[in-house]
């Protein structure tokens, strides 16, 4: 096939630019710190800190997708969190503590859906408040001391603090099966067609005798079931459950997200580069964290990689426009003349 | 076909949904004597001048900044910085009051100023970068706390460090009984909302929020409007900022963490609709003060934060529903009587 590879590049080009600078980071990253280029560090220290993200980051994809915004994520999974604590203390054995606990985290997730769809409502305010319910919730399943290591049975650890062959974490391989279950969800069934159509136009694809209700509300109740895997394997890592935690983490999800190339007003963007886009995440922030950066600056660089990753296709845009104009200009210009 | 001289689009007077617009305010204002008599039947030191007294003075940099925020709002955009912003510009505000005391009350411009930076760095990417404001103002939250962190560098300002004019212009009294914090915040409500309702750029203000694309096609210079709004947002925040840290004496980088739930929060239950170009400052404020009300009644009948916290997510999902429903049936009545117009 004649110019495959430019066309290659002139489709995937966003993630061609995120895999470079992921490249870059890496390079930058080994030149910090000699610890750096060492496949068990890479591995361990990516899953621990971008796991959560991930996971979270996937469901937050499908919502992005339909053109919505859920705030409430954070909130499930720390609601998910204290609840496995409570169950793991009153002795439930884990499959059913699973089965209680992503069940109730896909439902809160169709509540916020279900809330927005029916009375039409703005995605951001409603969220926001549901956000509060939620916590709300949290706290007064765990209590203000919230529930520390001797609350869990090692059965419901072990998905999130164990490793396969010593090597590979138990979680990455589920958050690998993850991707490849969203990569399928998404660009090669019926449904992720409807959500790109639903987030592209939005009165087209209602006309086209779809229920654009039903497509959205079913987003949340992902979106929801993964703040449900998050818990499961945020109990592993962190052998803690509190109502306040994961509080920061959303700002790291919408970065991902949006480095990966998603638009915030739906219908645009890949699973591929959202993985690359979690990778350059998760390699600045290691590298940082190896040289020592602290917290609150690591936080100021995810915030100015968030607003970049939002101006730069919109300056890219209006480039583009520029210059088509210039030409229309050009073209216009001799013939006036005449 | 000649225009009748009435207009010919008016939803009728006495619909239901009709008379909740036009008397949201009026409303608001109801659910807070409602919550008060409540509150007094359920708590016996609720009621008394000292505590109604505390709750206004609470009630009153949550109502500047649900001002700032409401206006934000109304152009259909948000701004979830504010609180970020807030303890940015109080922190190095009151760094300057500490390092330079000889200054005095010129200083009070440098929260102001700090407040208009930050807001024309959010409006300017939100009016003319035309992105989503949600994403914008969420990078903006960790940059600004970031920033406060790294120029804080682990110290603290302590009420030692709290220049005495300072106290005196906020906690003092100009008028006989009347704090100075509760005469700037009226003032600058009642100011705000004259802006808003008998201005040119109030009233575009409002246009801009009711439909964004009829006022670009009328010829608004939409993109500068918004970029207005969030500076004066800004200022707002700014000047919150000064007052909140002089009340309450500390200010350390994670100050006020949180807030913009409440300050959102006040501003959707005091009726302004978070889909724009609808509902007035003095709502917004009056929503601050009802939430105060809540919070401080909670407390005193003994709830937990658990129901407090709860309180404020249904109050905003609820207030929500509600504006949600009556913009839909008011569009409705209005497809309605245009048809039938158009009929006759």
């Amino acid at each position: 096939m004649r110019g495959g590879f430019r066309h290659f590049l002139q489709t995937y080009s966003w993630e061609v630019v995120i895999f470079i600078f992921y490249l870059i980071s890496v390079a930058v990253a080994t030149f910090l710190s000699p610890l750096y280029l060492d496949a068990f560090q890479i591995l361990y220290s990516l899953q621990q800190s971008m796991g959560i993200a991930s996971i979270l980051a996937i469901g937050f994809m499908m919502i992005i997708l339909v053109g919505e915004i859920d705030l409430s994520l954070p909130a499930i999974v720390a609601v998910c969190t204290v609840s496995f604590a409570r169950l793991s203390v009153n002795g439930v054995p884990l499959g059913l503590a699973i089965l209680i606990m992503f069940t109730f985290a896909t439902l809160a997730g169709l509540l916020n859906g279900f809330l927005i769809v029916t009375f039409s409502l703005p995605s951001m305010a409603v969220t926001l408040g549901m956000m509060g319910v939620y916590r709300a919730i949290a706290l007064w399943i765990g209590g203000y001391e919230g529930f520390g290591l001797d609350a869990f049975k090692p059965s419901y650890i072990w998905v999130g603090s164990e490793f396969i062959a010593g090597v590979i974490p138990i979680s990455f391989l589920l958050l690998v099966f993850l991707f490849i279950l969203a990569y399928f969800l998404i660009h090669k069934s019926v449904y992720g067609r409807l959500l790109y159509a639903t987030g592209n136009n939005r009165q087209a694809t209602y006309l086209s005798g779809h229920s654009i209700k039903k497509v959205i509300a079913s987003t949340y109740g992902i979106g929801g079931l993964m703040s449900g895997v998050a818990a499961l394997v945020y109990i592993g890592q962190y052998q803690s459950a509190r109502a306040d935690n994961v509080a920061n983490i959303l700002l790291f999800v919408v970065a991902c997200v949006a480095l990966g190339g998603f638009s915030i007003s739906g219908g645009k963007g890949r699973i591929v580069g959202l993985i690359f886009s979690i990778l350059l995440l998760g390699t600045i922030q290691n590298g940082m964290g190896l040289a020592n950066i602290r917290g609150p600056v690591q936080t100021l660089v995810i915030g100015l990689i968030l607003i970049a990753a939002i101006l730069v296709p919109t300056v890219m845009r209006a480039i583009g426009e520029l210059r088509f104009r210039a030409k229309n200009l050009a073209e216009k210009l001799p013939a006036g003349s005449k | 076909m000649r225009m009748s001289e009435t207009p010919l689009v008016q939803a009728p007077k006495s619909h239901w949904s009709v008379v909740i617009l036009k008397n949201r305010v009026m409303g608001v204002l109801l659910f807070e004597v409602l919550i008060i008599i409540i509150f007094s039947i359920a708590a016996r030191e609720f009621l008394t001048i000292s505590n109604l007294n505390t709750i206004f003075l609470n009630a009153c940099i949550l109502a500047i900044l649900a001002c700032a925020e409401g206006v934000v709002i109304i152009t259909r955009n948000y701004d979830v910085s504010v609180a970020s912003m807030l303890a940015l510009a109080a922190f190095v505000g009151f760094d300057l009051i500490k390092k330079f005391p000889n200054a005095g009350p010129v200083l009070i411009l440098v929260p102001i100023g700090i407040g208009i930076v930050c807001g024309l760095i959010n409006g300017s990417i939100v009016a003319y970068g035309r992105v989503s404001s949600v994403f914008v103002t969420l990078g903006g939250l960790s940059i600004y706390r970031g920033i406060v962190t790294i120029y804080a560098q682990g110290h603290q300002i302590e009420p030692k460090d709290i220049a005495d004019w300072v106290r005196g212009t906020v906690t003092g009294s100009f008028l006989p009984g009347i704090s100075n914090l509760a005469i700037i915040a009226i003032l600058i409500v009642v100011l705000v909302s004259i802006y808003l309702r008998y201005t040119r750029i109030g009233r575009q203000i409002y246009a801009i929020g009711s439909n964004p694309d009829a006022a670009t096609f009328y010829g608004l210079k939409v993109s500068r409007v918004i970029l207005g709004a969030y500076v004066l947002c800004g200022a707002l925040t700014g000047l919150a900022g000064f007052l909140f840290a002089a009340r309450s004496s500390y200010v350390v980088p994670w100050f006020a963490q949180g807030l913009e739930m409440k300050v959102i929060g006040a501003v959707v239950v005091g009726g302004v609709s978070v889909l724009g170009g609808s509902g007035n400052v003095v709502g917004a404020a009056l929503g601050a003060i009802v939430l105060t009300t809540m919070e401080n009644g909670l407390i005193l009948i003994g709830a937990q934060e658990v129901v407090r916290q709860l309180l404020y997510g249904f109050a905003i999902v609820g207030a929500c529903i509600l504006d949600a429903s009556v913009l839909k049936r008011v569009s409705g009545l209005l497809k309605a009587t245009k048809r039938r117009g158009a009929e006759a």
